[in-house]
C-alpha cells in the first residue's frame, strides 16, 4: 500500500480546494476524509464505520483542522497522543485560525506543524507542495509494526 | 405582616451591623455625658446648698440680733424708772424720742409703760393723771392699764389707758410670766393697732405683731423668788411691734435677701398658719415641706448653726429642695423659721452650669456620632464600589472572552468562504480557461484580488482588536532593534529598492514588545510603502530633539520623504479604515494608523503627524512617561500639554 494521507477537514471546499492542490503537486497518495473529529478518531482507532480497518495500516500525515463538528482538532490530536498505536503519528495542523493560543495549544497538544490556510489559492498550493515534499518525501517515521 | 416585619428588623439589624460602631460612639458618649452632667450638677447643688446654708445661717442671726435689740429696748426704758424716782409723761416722750423709734427701729409701733394699780381705791389716784380713763372699767383688784405710751398719734392715744391684762389673755399670760421670771417676755402673734399705711381708706390698721413686756420692780424690796417679785412689780415696760416691718428690716439687711424666703412660726413643733408670724413672700412653703418625708440633717461646716435640715426633692408645686429649718429663741418664746431658697437663688451661673454641660456633651456626642457614621457609611459606600467595581471588571472579562471568541469565529469561519471562492476562481482560471475570453479571466482575476483583500482586511481587523484586547505588558524594550528588525524584513520584501533606513541607536522603553512591535511595523510600513515611487527613498526613526520637553519626555518619529498628504484630511488619519490614497495608488486597509493610535494610548501616550503632499510625512509619538526607562525622569503631566503645544505650533 501507499502512504495514505488522512485529511480531517469539515468543509467540503477545502476539501475540493485541498485535493486539487494535492494533485496539482502530483501527490498521488490515497486521501482518506473525515468530516469530523469522531469520524478521525474512528478510522484511526478502527471504529463505528471503520470497524475491522487493518490497523496496521496508519496515514503517513494527517492534516488536521482545529475546528470540527463533533470532537474537536485539538480534542483527537490530545486522544491520538495519549494512544501507543498513533502517539508517533505526524500531525499537521492546517487550520484558518492564526490566533496565538490555538497555536501554543496546537503545539502543546503535540502537533508537528501549523499551517494556516491562505485566501490566496497560490499561496495554498506553494503550502501543499511544501508539506507534501516534507512529510512524504523528506520526512523518515518510525517503521509500523507490521507492515511490509 | 409577619413578613414585612421579619424585614423591617432585618433592615433595623442590617443597619445597626453597618453603622454599630457609630451606635457605640454614641452611647459612650451619652453614658459620658450624663456622668459628667451628674457630677457637675452633684457639685453645683453642693455649693448651693452650703450657699444657701450660709444664708439661711445669715438670716437668722440677723433675725436672733433684731429681735434681742428690740427686746433691749424695753432694758433702756427699764432703766429709766430705775434712775428716776418718779418717771413723768414728759421723761417718757423725752426718752421715746431720744432713741428714735422710727428710724433705728422700724416696726416698733409703740414704746409704753403699762402701770400696776392696785385696787379701786388707786385707780383714781391713777386716772387723774390720764388724759382719759381706764378701760375697761369696773371694780377689780389689779388693773394694767397703760400710763405712757409714745409716739403719741392716734393709733397709740387709743391704748392710754387700756388694760390689756384684763382685755387679753395673751397679754396676761405674758405678763405673768414676766413678772414671775423678771425676763423681757412677748406675746405669740397679735394683732397691733397702728397708723393706717398711706393711701389706706381707713385711720388705722390692725396688723400682726408682737407685744414685749419687761417687768418693772419697786427698787426697795427684794425680788429673789417668784412670791416676792409679785409683791415687787411696778409696772411693765410694754413694746408693741408689728412684725411685718421688723422682718422686713431683716430682709432687707440681708445680702441676697430676695433669694430667699423665710417664714417664722410662732411655735416650736408646728408650722400651722395659725402660728405664723412672719412670711416673706406670701407663700406658705414650710407646710409643704413638712408633708414630705424629712431626710438627714445636713453634716457640714453650716450644720452646726441650724439645728434641723432637711434636703426634700422639689415638689410639684415647685417648692425647692434647698431648705431648712431652724429656730431660736425670742424673749421667753421659741420661733420655728422656716427657709427655703426661691427660683431665683439657683438661677445664677453656676445653676446653669449642670445644662451647659449636659447640653455641650450631648452636641459633641452627636457630632461624633456624625462623623464616626458618615465614616462607615463611606466606609461602607466604598466596599460597595469595590463590590460593584469587581463585578463590572468580571462582566467586562466575560465580554471580552465573548469578543475573543467571536473574533475567533470572525477569523476562522469568514476566511473559509473566500478561500473557496479565491480557490475556485484559480481552478475556473486553470481549467477553463480556453472557454472563457480575456474579458472573463480579467473578471476572475477580480474576483480573486477581491477575496485576497476581503482576507486582509479581516486580518487587519482582528489585528486591531487584538491591540485593545488582553493586559498590557510591561518589560524592557530595545526599541531600536525592534525598529532595525522591522527595517530589515521590509527591505529583505523589496530589495530591489534599496531603501535608506536611518534609526537612532540605544532607544529603550516600557512597554508591550508585541504591541510596540506591530505599532512599528504599521509605522515603517507606511512609511516604506509611501516612498515606493521615491528613486532614493529615506526613512528616519529616533527622538525629536526639539520637541523633547526639556529632554523629560522623549517623542519619537518616524519620518519619510515619501508621497505625504494633505494635513486638511489630518483628523482623518487615525480612523479605522480610512484612507488618504487611491487603493489603485497604494495598496491598504486603512487600519495600521488605527492599530498604531490604539498602541500609543494603551502606552498613555499621543499621535500626530505632520506632511505637505509630495513632501514627506513625520509621525510624532510619545509613550507614557511613567514608562520611561531613566528613573530619575519626573512622571509629570507635562507630556501630553507639551505635545499638544509643540503640535499646534507645528500645526500653525
Amino acid at each position: 500500500m501507499g502512504k495514505t494521507i488522512l485529511l480531517v477537514e469539515d468543509n467540503a471546499d477545502d476539501e475540493a480546494l485541498t485535493r486539487r492542490a494535492l494533485k496539482k503537486n502530483n501527490i498521488g497518495n490515497e486521501l482518506v476524509v473525515a468530516r469530523d473529529g469522531a469520524e478521525a478518531l474512528d478510522y484511526l482507532f478502527g471504529a463505528g464505520e471503520y470497524e475491522g480497518r487493518d490497523l496496521a495500516v496508519m496515514p503517513q500525515v494527517i492534516l488536521l483542522d482545529l475546528k470540527l463538528p463533533k470532537v474537536d482538532g485539538l480534542e483527537v490530536l490530545r486522544r491520538m497522543r495519549a494512544d501507543k498505536r498513533t502517539r508517533l503519528l505526524p500531525v499537521v495542523i492546517l487550520t484558518s485560525s492564526k490566533e496565538q493560543q490555538d497555536l501554543v495549544d496546537g503545539y502543546g497538544y503535540g502537533a508537528n506543524s501549523y499551517i494556516r490556510k491562505p485566501v490566496d489559492f497560490a499561496q495554498f498550493l506553494e503550502a501543499v507542495r511544501q508539506l507534501g515534499l516534507y512529510w512524504l518525501v523528506l520526512n523518515e517515521t518510525p517503521r509500523h509494526q507490521g507492515e511490509g | 405582616m409577619s413578613g414585612s416585619a421579619w424585614r423591617f428588623a432585618r433592615a433595623v439589624a442590617e443597619h445597626l451591623g453597618r453603622a454599630g460602631a457609630a451606635y457605640g460612639v454614641l452611647m459612650v458618649g451619652v453614658a459620658l455625658t450624663l456622668l459628667a452632667t451628674r457630677y457637675v450638677s452633684g457639685n453645683v447643688e453642693a455649693q448651693e446648698r452650703v450657699r444657701f446654708d450660709e444664708a439661711a445661717s445669715a438670716a437668722r442671726d440677723a433675725m436672733d440680733r433684731r429681735v434681742d435689740s428690740y427686746v433691749d429696748l424695753t432694758f433702756g426704758a427699764r432703766g429709766l424708772f430705775a434712775a428716776s424716782e418718779a418717771v413723768e409723761r414728759a421723761e417718757w416722750r423725752g426718752y421715746v424720742e431720744s432713741i428714735d423709734l422710727e428710724g433705728r427701729y422700724g416696726g416698733v409701733q409703740a414704746m409704753g409703760y403699762v402701770s400696776r394699780v392696785s385696787g379701786p381705791e388707786e385707780l383714781d389716784a391713777f386716772e387723774d393723771g390720764l388724759p382719759g380713763v381706764v378701760r375697761p372699767g369696773g371694780e377689780r383688784a389689779e388693773y394694767y392699764p397703760i400710763e405712757y405710751v409714745e409716739p403719741m398719734n392716734a393709733a397709740n392715744e387709743s391704748l392710754l389707758g387700756y388694760d390689756a391684762y384684763r382685755e387679753e389673755p395673751e397679754h396676761r399670760v405674758t405678763m405673768d410670766r414676766a413678772r414671775d421670771t423678771g425676763e423681757p417676755q412677748t406675746t405669740g402673734r397679735v394683732f397691733v393697732l397702728s397708723e393706717a399705711p398711706p393711701g389706706s381708706l381707713a385711720d388705722l390698721a390692725l396688723e400682726p405683731g408682737l407685744v414685749a413686756y419687761l417687768p418693772v420692780y419697786r427698787q426697795d424690796e427684794p425680788q429673789g423668788t417668784v412670791a416676792e417679785r409679785r409683791r415687787a412689780l411696778e409696772g411693765f415696760v410694754v413694746c408693741y411691734i408689728t412684725v411685718e416691718e421688723l422682718f422686713r428690716g431683716v430682709q432687707e439687711g440681708q445680702p441676697s435677701a430676695p433669694s430667699i424666703d423665710f417664714e417664722v412660726y410662732d411655735d416650736e413643733e408646728s408650722f400651722s398658719p395659725a402660728h405664723l408670724l412672719y412670711d416673706g413672700d406670701g407663700v406658705l412653703r414650710a407646710g409643704d415641706a413638712q408633708e414630705m418625708p424629712v431626710g438627714n440633717p445636713l453634716v457640714g461646716a453650716a450644720a452646726g448653726a441650724i439645728r434641723g435640715v432637711t434636703g426634700l426633692p422639689v415638689g410639684e408645686d415647685g417648692s425647692s429642695d434647698l431648705n431648712a429649718l431652724d429656730s431660736f429663741g425670742a424673749a421667753g418664746r421659741e420661733w420655728n423659721v422656716y427657709f427655703e431658697a426661691l427660683p431665683e437663688f439657683q438661677m445664677g451661673e453656676e445653676g446653669r452650669l449642670p445644662l451647659f454641660v449636659f447640653l455641650s456633651g450631648l452636641g459633641v456626642s452627636l457630632l461624633l456620632f456624625g462623623t464616626t457614621y458618615v465614616l462607615v457609611r463611606n466606609r461602607v459606600r466604598a466596599e460597595r464600589a469595590s463590590r460593584e467595581l469587581e463585578d463590572a471588571n468580571r462582566e467586562l472579562e466575560a465580554t471580552n472572552r465573548e469578543l475573543e471568541a467571536f473574533s475567533y469565529s470572525v477569523s476562522h469561519d469568514l476566511r473559509a468562504p473566500l478561500r473557496s471562492i479565491d480557490g475556485f476562481s484559480q481552478i475556473l482560471l486553470e481549467d477553463y480557461g480556453d472557454e472563457l475570453d480575456e474579458e472573463g479571466k480579467e473578471h476572475l482575476g477580480r474576483v480573486r484580488a477581491s477575496s485576497q483583500r476581503m482576507g486582509r482586511l479581516i486580518d487587519d481587523l482582528l489585528g486591531l482588536s487584538r491591540v485593545t484586547r488582553g493586559s498590557l505588558r510591561r518589560e524592557k524594550v530595545d526599541f531600536s532593534s525592534i525598529a532595525r528588525e522591522v527595517a530589515e524584513t521590509l527591505r529583505d520584501s523589496r530589495p530591489e529598492r534599496g531603501v535608506e533606513f536611518l534609526i537612532e541607536d540605544g532607544l529603550e522603553i516600557w512597554g508591550d514588545a508585541r504591541l510596540i512591535r506591530v505599532a512599528l511595523e504599521n509605522l515603517l510600513g507606511n512609511a516604506f510603502k509611501f516612498t515606493a515611487k521615491r528613486s532614493r527613498a529615506r526613512i528616519e526613526f529616533g527622538v525629536d530633539p526639539e520637541l523633547t520637553w526639556r529632554g523629560r519626555v522623549p517623542v519619537y518619529y518616524v519620518r519619510d520623504n515619501g508621497a505625504g498628504f494633505d494635513m486638511a484630511y489630518a483628523g482623518k488619519l487615525f480612523g479605522a479604515f480610512q484612507r488618504l490614497h487611491a487603493q489603485s495608488e497604494f495598496d491598504g486597509t486603512g487600519i495600521g494608523l488605527a492599530t498604531v493610535q490604539r498602541i500609543v494610548h494603551r502606552h498613555g501616550g499621543r499621535i500626530w503627524a505632520e506632511s505637505e503632499v509630495e513632501e514627506g510625512a513625520a509621525f510624532f509619538f510619545t509613550l507614557r512617561p511613567g514608562l520611561q526607562l531613566d528613573p530619575s525622569a519626573p512622571r509629570g503631566a507635562k507630556d501630553a500639554r507639551g505635545g499638544a503645544k509643540s503640535e499646534k505650533a507645528r500645526a500653525g
